[in-house]
């Protein structure tokens, strides 16, 4: 058994994987077996990296496998239901609703067979709270003037307060960048969502 | 078996057909997944594509799987027919031949005017 033929089944498997991240759980657990099956048939132990080619091309793209198992059991390609884009919208302005609305969005998240695991957690935490969170933390640094405050002194000494910032352009400019950043966030997190979002029909 | 526009038939065909030809092919007994891809040659458009196939024709009810111990290496999974997936070929084969009578007649009587 050559490395070569070794990296080209491996290889072949990560496509299928990374191809079939798509499908609902059950759906995805079942072709990816019935291809790795097929493969220790179709592949002797000692196969050249002809033979290996060859039964790999035979077998078909991992690609067009994803799309005819859709095709096949029904499943409209990537589109969201009314959950999800009930999901994708609490997490975005839910936020104003005393921040509950928010958290019934991301419960709905967590619940919903339309996101892997991995899109769950980054639509958690970009940015928990959605916008309202966002708002809130680029008001609160806004109006604190961009200062950045130090207390020194103790019982001793009358205490001193330093500011530095402040009114420097600099400042204002970085402070700017901030809050548009902070809003930029939950709307590129809810579109990702959204665009990764897939059939939730088990 | 193309004309002239790239446009061939068979695959639309193959596509309408081959549900009925995995049944067909289970009709003597249980197969396992290779051994079927082996029986079909050129109905199936690449050796894969009989996999989605299956699953639909096990969530219909029409095919049934197994777990078996193999000489080489892990269990494998067979398929085989229920009784529903038996009644769709017989109706199926009926069809069939409907259908084929049909297009046979049609095709002559075009090429006898």
């Amino acid at each position: 058994m050559s490395d070569t033929h070794e990296n080209l089944l491996a290889d072949y498997l990560t496509r299928l994987r990374a191809a079939s991240r798509e499908l609902p759980h059950n759906e995805r657990n079942e072709l990816r077996s019935q291809i790795e099956e097929h493969l220790r048939d179709a592949v002797p132990p000692h196969a050249t990296e002809a033979e290996t080619r060859t039964a790999l091309d035979r077998i078909g793209d991992p690609q067009a496998l994803v799309a005819e198992h859709r095709d096949r059991l029904g499943l409209p390609a990537r589109c969201a239901g009314r959950q999800e884009w009930a999901v994708i919208i609490l997490l975005l302005i839910g936020g104003f609703i005393f921040a509950v609305g928010w958290i019934v969005g991301a419960v709905m998240l967590w619940s919903s067979r339309a996101w892997t695991a991995r899109e769950k957690l980054i639509g958690t935490l970009l940015v928990p709270g959605g916008l309202a969170a966002s708002l809130y933390i680029g008001l609160a640094v806004g109006l604190s003037g961009g200062q950045l405050c130090e207390q020194s002194g103790g019982l001793a000494r009358p205490a001193v307060t330093r500011c530095t910032g402040g009114a420097s352009t600099m400042h204002d400019v970085l402070v700017g960048a901030l809050i548009i950043a902070l809003l930029l966030v939950p709307l590129a997190t809810a579109i990702f969502l959204a665009r990764r979002a897939r059939a939730a029909t088990a | 078996m193309v004309d002239r526009s790239g446009r061939s038939a068979f695959p639309q065909l193959r596509r309408g057909v081959l549900e009925y030809c995995v049944l067909s092919a289970l009709r003597d007994g249980e197969r396992y997944g290779y051994e079927l891809v082996s029986n079909l040659g050129e109905l199936l458009s690449s050796e894969g594509t009989i996999y989605p196939l299956l699953s639909r024709l096990r969530k219909d009810g029409w095919v049934q799987t197994n777990w078996q111990e193999s000489v080489s290496g892990p269990p494998r999974r067979y398929y085989s027919l229920t009784d529903s997936g038996r009644a769709a070929l017989e109706i199926f084969k009926g069809e069939w031949v409907r259908f084929r009578d049909a297009v046979d007649h049609n095709l002559d009587t075009r090429e006898k005017a």
